[in-house]
């Protein structure tokens, strides 16, 4: 059963290339969790090996466009969720992180963040979801 | 199978945000692809009001889906039969010229239905609004263009014209995210053009090296050798400056100027099995009439033509109309038909005092693009 979470959007921003398995999986499990997850919609990568993904949902594959879409659902979000298997965390979610920091949502990482510049701004998604990197971790491999 | 009727959640939404639109006074007369996203916008905007009889349209044969044209038809919007019009001997623009000729003057001798207190002349390359530049304004009626294309825009914006037009075409937005959507369409029937032909081109050339012409080469140039010519140096990638110089050294060339880039007397230095492309609008890119004569009179704009060792793909006609329901996927192409549908909500909120060539509403324009981008 979906718990009350009815009017939370988020974003998951992470490495489509190297942990896109635990993006979906953690989609999923958000929007058991009764959040509309916004970005990312799609599930495969059509091009897993070129520098920018696109998803198999994505009705263009141009990088500017695409990445203007995220900044728009950022907008649009109460917070942020930052996928960072083994505290890697690439460009382009170091990018949606300063853009959700200015934005002023809040944002949770699935671990820790050792950045110094990075860190004061991000919270533990586990600290409001506890059990959340057991579940995800049993269901989904990294990489 | 009977169709369900496309919706555009974009076109949706702008109009919500005006809860009191009504259109039951409107009557809009213009040029328009005959297309389902077209069909789409004029259904939702029945839904505030708009009458169909009251909508007249001529459309593009190129851009003319027979079935679309049909479905208007059975709706009760006037679609002028010219619509569908081709003739392979004549260059479009003779005909079209023509036909819009034909066309205003049929409708400037139907009287307005009654009720009516707003025209919208809704236009797609100018010749509708300089057709109509004599129009008398009476202090019963409101008139209001819309243009949606630079190439109109470039044909009025000296003109004096009696009435306000919205200024669609130079929106910023549609500046901005239109090209990329026209890209991804070129490229995708470019590709699907080029694998029924015997000939795999090796070497492309992109005459244009504008919005259009730059996203092109950025995809084509991963598959296969490209270069880009401009005539304006820091958009080409080429140093020469003479275009019947280098056009031998290419088996492919895709027009994106929207003018006439090899005229006739230039398709002697062309090579033998050269395929020819147009990415812009008309058949004006390469003089394609030129091409056409040489060969029997047929009744397809959408045929690929081998004429004397050419290949001239849709008859020389954009390659992203190619006799479909939709040149463009929907979900994407909504942000233009999101913008024209701004552009008459604007339409029937401005003071008719206004003249000139007046830019889009900011407001709308910005929403429209903070949804579209939500959509994708």
């Amino acid at each position: 059963m979906h718990r009350s979470n009815k009017g939370l959007s988020t974003v998951i921003s992470g490495s489509y290339r190297k942990h896109l398995n635990i993006i979906v999986q953690l989609k999923q499990w958000l929007e058991e969790e009764g959040i509309n997850v916004l970005s990312p919609s799609g599930d495969i990568a059509m091009n897993p090996d070129e520098d920018f993904v696109i998803l198999d949902t994505d009705p263009i594959d141009h990088p500017e466009l695409l990445q203007s879409s995220v900044f728009a659902k950022i907008r649009c979000s109460t917070f942020l969720v930052v996928a960072n298997p083994e505290g890697y965390l690439g460009n382009a979610a170091i990018l949606e992180i300063g853009y959700a920091i200015a934005t002023g949502i809040k944002i949770f990482s699935l671990e820790p963040i050792d950045d110094p510049n990075i860190a004061p701004y991000c919270s533990l998604l586990s600290s409001v979801f506890p059990n959340i990197n057991d579940k995800l971790y049993a269901t989904a491999s990294i990489g | 199978m009977e169709q369900t009727a496309l919706i555009l959640p974009l076109v949706e939404y702008i109009l919500s945000t005006d809860p009191n639109l009504n259109l039951s006074s409107v009557k809009i007369v213009g040029v328009q692809h005959i297309l389902e996203t077209t069909h789409a916008m004029f259904r939702s905007l029945f839904e505030r009001g708009l009458k169909p009889e009251n909508v007249s349209l001529i459309g593009k044969c190129y851009s003319t889906n027979q079935d679309v044209y049909h479905e208007m038809l059975s709706d009760g919007i006037t679609v002028c039969p010219s619509s569908l019009d081709y003739h392979s001997h004549e260059s479009f623009d003779f005909q079209f010229k023509e036909n819009i000729s034909n066309f205003i003057e049929e409708e400037m001798k139907k009287p307005l239905n009654l009720g009516i207190s707003s025209l919208i002349i809704l236009d797609d390359g100018g010749k509708c609004l300089e057709s109509m530049s004599d129009l008398p304004i009476t202090q019963n009626l409101k008139i209001v263009g819309i243009e949606q294309t630079t190439s109109g825009y470039d044909l009025i914006k000296n003109k004096i014209l009696p009435y306000p037009v919205i200024n669609v075409a130079r929106s910023p937005v549609k500046l901005e995210y239109e090209s990329p959507l026209i890209a991804q369409a070129a490229i995708e029937r470019i590709d699907k053009a080029l694998a029924m032909l015997s000939t795999k081109p090796k070497k492309c050339l992109i005459i244009g090296g504008g919005a259009i012409g730059k996203a092109i080469y950025h995809k084509l140039n991963s598959y296969i050798q490209t270069d880009i010519f401009d005539t304006n140096k820091q958009f080409s990638s080429l140093s020469q400056e003479n275009l019947p110089d280098i056009l031998p050294k290419y088996d492919c060339i895709i027009g994106c100027t929207g003018r006439t880039t090899i005229p006739k007397h230039q398709h002697k230095h062309l090579s033998p099995n050269t395929v020819l492309i147009s990415a812009s609008s008309s058949d004006r890119e390469f003089e394609a009439v030129h091409l056409r004569r040489q060969i029997s009179p047929n009744s397809d704009c959408h045929s690929n033509l081998k004429i004397n060792g050419l290949y001239l793909l849709n008859s020389g006609f954009p390659i992203n109309f190619d006799g479909e329901r939709e040149n463009i996927i929907p979900e994407l192409i909504q942000l233009t038909i999101a913008l024209i549908t701004a552009g008459i909500i604007q339409s029937v909120q401005i003071d008719q005092k206004k003249h000139g060539i007046l830019p889009l509403n900011v407001y709308l324009e910005t929403m429209i693009l903070e949804q579209f981008l939500t959509l994708i």
